[in-house]
């Protein structure tokens, strides 16, 4: 007796503690009907979800973990209850709905029921993702917060107003901000008022909505836009959503011709500069970026299995010279054993490194399986960055964009400010002379060769963060690389730097403009095959004697 | 490298009788063998051997086309699998149009059309009706395709590693777009379920061993026809490209002719090889496009012996032989690769003459064994003499 007034005391001081308690009463009733059935739940869920109340999402998270449950109490009372992980007994211990405080018995011992006492409260799909996104609505994240006003926009549901003009107070980032927005507009569309339906339709005609531009489609084509100046609006803004669809286009385009040129050009410095040395085309370049790319695998792994969480995020760091140092190994042996022995002879060569890359990439499949293996990348690679509306430039492709202009920035400095490439540049121009002057060309090869590898290694390494790595990654860039070598020339490291953007921009437009990537390709060589009409030794020829010449080296 | 077997000016009839031995045992011996042959003795030569003769022997054609331009000119090209493949998509087409009505569908279009939801044929394909042009298509079409890249490459001084990337590109970029339904050649399936060539059944033995026969005929063809070339003076010519382009330009060739003209040939016998290789094997599709069946053709070139017809004939027909052997067992076949970029090494680094110079460099070894003290005609190995055949970059 003592016992049970002790708690109503303590419930009373609670209630007048709690700085609302008017509020809290009307979460635990919120919580109450989510606990039930029908329609009510949903309603409940966008209540629950205005209050901004943790304790009362506590609830709507149970109930997307399934761990939400009625309980009927001795006292023959309906409970909201959220089962905890079933004992040892196979009862599960039980806490409340709302706020998560363990559900106690009179006698003080949490209460743990077995599970046939429970009835679980049942969530259809839709709305288990209202409640997820919901709960995202308040999150952390601004492109969680984003998508979720996304979605909760699409639901055509005014009562979401509130909830979403209530985001849009407190909200800082910018492109969430014009996300709620866009929602909001489009729960105004359903106004009955028609002035309200012209200025949402003219602020998502402003705001270049992608979503209304279909809504606006289907609803002047239906006809069931009945006033005559909204559906004038409308027109009006579905040809203004579709101009700007051109200029979303023109940039993605453009992005992804930089993205695709920044690669090419990584890949395609380290063919040219051995090219341009001894006149080799390594065809197990796009085996030495495999290394590179597995290289990069192997540190993930080590860094996820010997080094804390906090690490891991700085792993594509340490990769690049890890990479570049496994690559140049290989491509050291590979001079070693093979190229040296066939200068002079560059179709030999070609074939020689052809049937070495064959033999790296089954070995590669052998080692590693034929599927990709997984690479993760750490948060700061993941996600992108919104330029304008529709268009997303992913973190990792910036990163490989950066990691490009490193590379080229670093060989220009190896070519163009070190002793070392100063007899680089002697042995491309004149080997002869060059070896007359005492300088040993033979030794200039081998750490061309290792260099140029290396390079395709940071290559694989840079590869590796857009996903899939696996025996063919090399495969995929390599031909494409060789073309820049082509059409670039190997007089200059700006050639190949205008290769690199002419194969990867043209690929890019020409996809675009025909919509297809095969008719893309195929227009880039046939384009290549003109050009070289005019300009048989590329953009940048060697102007030495021996490129007109047949060379002897 | 090759250029000693040349240095003296062979003659066309001059030593031809292994020549006739061959043709006679290939021709006559095994088809008889494979129709009379008692079973399970060794005097029987199966069905299924002869078939696989019979496509090693269009390998070996192309091989002879590929001789023609690197080995003779000095042009590798990494895109044969092109001409093979149109020659082989025009006989494909032809054989799928003499089954019309015939097909699942009971269509007259393919199968692959009416699946496609296709009302008629491309406008290509009609004339594939008949075999009069289907015959003047398997010359035609690999030939003007060659015809049109070697003047584009070769007006342009494209050469060397150039031009082999080149057509290394050119192969992919056909292999995409002949993975392409759109175009109208079947797509990823490419042509298959032939059954019938002119009146023959292509189910009867007796029609396959035709086939072999025809094929022993065309190499035995192809080969007298190169031949012709190599020993007239329009091949003096290639092999002078092939050793000093520079220098033959200088003398008033036309070398882009020549080798346009070569390159012609080449993509010719390519075609034709893929025009007998498609009804023997029942399918044509894009894999032959890929790039690794391209730089295969021009391996069997160097194993045989690169600027030897023989050898590149012989090459062909021995790689390909014990690629079937070694695929065909499970245990080996994830070994084929290791195995053929290894020979890609072995020949080009220890074996640059192929095969054929097999005996010659043993001899020399053994000379050199026995008096270490002189070897004059030692060719260099690290270092070439400027007029190597691969020496232009």
């Amino acid at each position: 007796m003592i016992r049970t007034f002790t708690a109503v005391v303590l419930a009373l001081l609670a209630v007048i503690v709690s700085a609302q308690p008017g509020a809290e009463a009307d979460a635990r009733r919120h919580v109450q009907a989510l606990a039930g059935r029908g329609d009510a739940q949903a309603t409940a869920a966008i209540e629950i979800a205005k209050l901004r109340d943790p304790d009362a999402n506590m609830a709507i998270q149970a109930l997307l973990d399934r761990t939400l449950h009625t309980y009927l109490d001795p006292a023959g009372e309906t409970l909201p209850v959220v089962a905890g992980e079933p004992r040892e007994d196979g009862a599960l211990p039980l806490a409340h709905a709302y706020g998560g405080d363990p559900l106690i018995d009179p006698s003080g011992v949490q209460v743990a029921v077995p599970k046939s006492a429970l009835k679980n409260v049942s969530a259809g799909r839709k709305l288990r993702k209202l409640g997820r996104e919901l709960l995202r609505l308040t999150g952390d994240d601004p492109q969680d917060r984003r998508s979720a006003a996304f979605f909760l926009g699409r639901q055509h549901d005014g009562t979401l107003m509130p909830l979403l003009e209530a985001a849009l107070e407190r909200e800082q980032a910018k492109w969430t901000r014009r996300g709620i927005e866009e929602a909001i507009e489009v729960i105004h569309l359903d106004s009955a008022d028609p002035a309200v339906r012209i200025k949402a339709v003219r602020r998502l005609a402003v705001m270049h909505s992608g979503y209304a531009l279909s809504v606006f489609g289907k609803a002047l084509e239906a006809g069931s836009e009945k006033d005559a100046d909204v559906a004038e609006a409308m027109r009006l803004a579905v040809a203004r959503i579709e101009r700007w669809g051109i200029v979303k286009k023109i940039v993605q385009t453009t992005w992804n011709g930089l993205s695709l040129a920044s690669i090419l050009a990584v890949i395609a410095v380290g063919l040219a500069i051995t090219f341009g040395l001894m006149k080799v085309i390594n065809m197990a370049h796009g085996e030495l970026m495999l290394v590179g790319a597995y290289a990069t695998y192997f540190v993930q792994v080590a860094f996820k299995a010997f080094l804390p969480q906090a690490a891991f995020g700085m792993y594509p760091i340490l990769a690049i010279p890890v990479a570049f140092i496994t690559a140049a190994i290989f491509g050291v042996i590979i001079e070693h054993l093979i190229v040296r022995h066939l200068y002079g002879r560059p179709l030999d060569t070609l074939l020689a490194t052809f049937g070495v890359s064959l033999a790296l990439q089954q070995l590669a499949r052998h080692s590693f399986g034929a599927q990709n293996v997984d690479i993760a990348s750490p948060p700061w690679l993941t996600g992108g960055w919104q330029i304008i509306t529709g268009v997303v430039l992913p973190y990792n492709r910036l990163y490989i964009l950066a990691l490009g202009a490193v590379c080229i920035l670093g060989t220009y400095f190896v070519l163009l400010r070190s002793s070392a490439g100063l007899r680089i540049r002697a042995v491309t121009q004149n080997r002869q002379m060059s070896a007359s002057l005492g300088i040993a060309t033979r030794k200039v090869d081998r750490w061309t060769f290792a260099f140029g590898s290396g390079l395709a290694g940071v290559g694989g390494c840079a590869l590796s963060q857009l996903g899939n790595v696996g025996p063919d990654l090399g495969q995929t860039y390599i031909i494409d690389a060789f073309m820049v070598v082509v059409l670039g020339g190997v007089g200059k490291l700006a050639g190949v730097i205008c290769g690199a953007f002419m194969i990867g921009g043209g690929t890019k437009i020409l996809e675009g403009v025909t919509s297809s990537p095969v008719a893309g390709k195929v227009l880039v060589l046939v384009a290549l095959i003109l050009f070289l009409q005019k300009n048989p030794l590329g953009i940048f020829p060697d102007k030495g004697r021996e490129a007109s010449d047949g060379d002897s080296v | 490298m090759t250029t000693h077997a040349n240095a003296r000016r062979p003659r066309f009839r001059h030593g031809l009788l292994p020549f006739y031995v061959v043709g006679v045992v290939l021709l006559v011996v095994l088809p008889l063998m494979n129709a009379y042959g008692p079973k399970d003795t060794l005097l029987h030569v199966s069905d299924y051997r002869l078939n696989l003769f019979g496509k090693f022997l269009c390998y070996a054609i192309v091989a002879l086309g590929i001789d023609l331009i690197w080995g003779y000119t000095g042009v590798l090209s990494l895109g044969h699998g092109v001409y093979f493949a149109l020659g082989g998509y025009v006989m494909g087409m032809y054989l799928m149009l003499a089954i019309a009505g015939e097909g699942v569908y009971g269509s007259d279009l393919p199968d692959f059309m009416v699946f496609l939801g296709w009302e008629k044929l491309p406008w290509f394909w009609p004339p594939f009706r008949h075999f009069w042009w289907t015959a003047l298509a398997v010359l035609f079409v690999p030939g003007g395709a060659a015809a049109l890249f070697g003047f584009l490459a070769f007006r342009s001084r494209i050469r060397g590693v150039y031009f082999a990337i080149i057509t290394q590109a050119l192969t992919f970029a056909m292999a995409l777009m002949f993975f392409r339904n759109s175009i109208g050649l079947g797509g990823n399936n490419g042509l298959t379920d032939f059954k019938r060539l002119l009146a023959w059944s292509l189910n009867k033995p007796s029609t396959m061993r035709g086939l072999y026969m025809a094929t022993v005929i065309a190499l035995g063809l192809a080969y007298l026809t190169c031949r012709w070339l190599t020993v007239s003076k329009f091949g003096r010519v290639l092999v002078a490209i092939r050793d000093n382009e520079t220098r033959v330009r200088f003398s008033g060739y036309s070398t882009a002719r020549y080798k346009i003209c070569a390159f012609t040939i080449s993509g010719m016998l390519a075609g034709v090889a893929g025009a007998l290789y498609v009804p023997q094997v029942g399918i044509i599709n894009p894999s032959e496009l890929e790039i690794l069946p391209s730089i295969e053709m021009a391996i069997w070139v160097a194993v045989g012996g690169r600027g030897t017809l023989v050898g590149a004939a012989l090459g062909a027909f021995v790689v390909s032989w014990f690629k079937s052997a070694l695929t065909g067992s499970t245990t080996f076949s994830p070994m084929w690769p290791y195995f053929l970029g290894g020979l890609f090494v072995v020949v080009v680094m220890l074996l640059p003459e192929g095969l054929i110079g097999l005996p010659r460099r043993v001899a020399r070894l053994i000379a050199r064994m026995r008096g270490p003290a002189r070897t004059p005609d030692e060719p260099a190995t690290t270092t070439s003499p400027p007029t190597t055949p691969d020496g232009e970059a």
